[in-house]
């Protein structure tokens, strides 16, 4: 039996423990990295939302669309309103091309959710909001 | 058959080999990996239905339409209505109906909980 197991025709010998192992890490490995890629996704949504509300908000703030006001009001609405989940949003852009548009960028930190050495790197994702008001 | 005593040893049977690192270890990876993406799953569940919830009651001020909205999501993501525990404040109209208010919702589910807000 063993010998019919261990020794094949091209003379592969070795221990079946390592493979074992290697696979075992593999399948831990991938695991990890569908919900790191989740987390990422999820907290894109999030941000989304925020810059999105922080857009309307501004818009409704402002009786005449400016690009001195937006920043402010932005700003406004993320000292508020505490962010859940999201951690060190920071403003990049608040401004209007046409006066009835208002977009909002924010960005902000992402870790992975389980913070081990080799995946420790931050990322920063970012995300983006319109709000139009009608004519 | 007899299991190699001698971790680096070439000797043993490979299917003790196969049964001990493909059952015992890739069981616990399954096992782990189904409970987390089933997490994950709920969480994305509940970020969805909040996000879109405080969307409808900013559409449609009216607390029994948002309620009737949060329950066909619920449905919508396969879960219970009862298991949801969601919670509409508003500042500074509390009632959450006049306009100019900034509408919060939080939702929970377990330990889980997402939470969106936008102004009416």
């Amino acid at each position: 039996m063993r010998k019919q197991c261990r020794v094949s025709s091209s003379d592969e010998l070795g221990s079946m423990a390592p493979l074992g192992i290697g696979l075992s890490l593999l399948s831990l490995m991938t695991t990890l990295i569908i919900l790191a890629a989740g987390s990422v996704y999820l907290s894109e949504r999030r941000l989304t939302s925020v810059a999105e509300s922080s857009a309307l908000y501004a818009l409704s703030r402002s009786d005449e669309i400016s690009n001195q006001s937006l920043p402010r009001y932005s700003g406004e609405f993320l000292e508020m309103h505490p962010l859940k989940g999201l951690q060190q949003v920071s403003l990049i852009e608040a401004s209007s091309n046409d006066g009835l548009t208002v977009r909002v960028r924010l960005c902000s930190l992402w870790r992975p959710i389980f913070d081990v050495y080799i995946f420790s790197d931050v990322g920063m994702i970012c995300a983006e909001g319109l709000a139009r008001r009608g004519k | 058959m007899k299991p190699s005593t001698n971790f680096l040893s070439d000797r043993g049977s490979a299917i003790v080999d196969f049964i001990g690192f493909g059952v015992l270890l890739q069981i616990p990876i399954l096992m782990f990996s189904t409970f987390a993406m089933s997490l994950q799953h709920q969480q994305f569940a509940i970020e969805a239905i909040a996000r879109h919830a405080i969307r409808a009651h900013v559409l449609l001020p009216d607390n029994s339409s948002t309620t009737r909205v949060v329950s066909e999501l619920a449905s919508d993501f396969g879960l219970k209505e009862s298991d949801l525990v969601w919670k509409l404040s508003c500042n500074p109209d509390p009632k959450c109906l006049a306009p100019g208010s900034i509408a919060h919702l939080q939702i929970k589910l377990g330990g889980l909980s997402a939470e969106a807000m936008q102004g009416i």
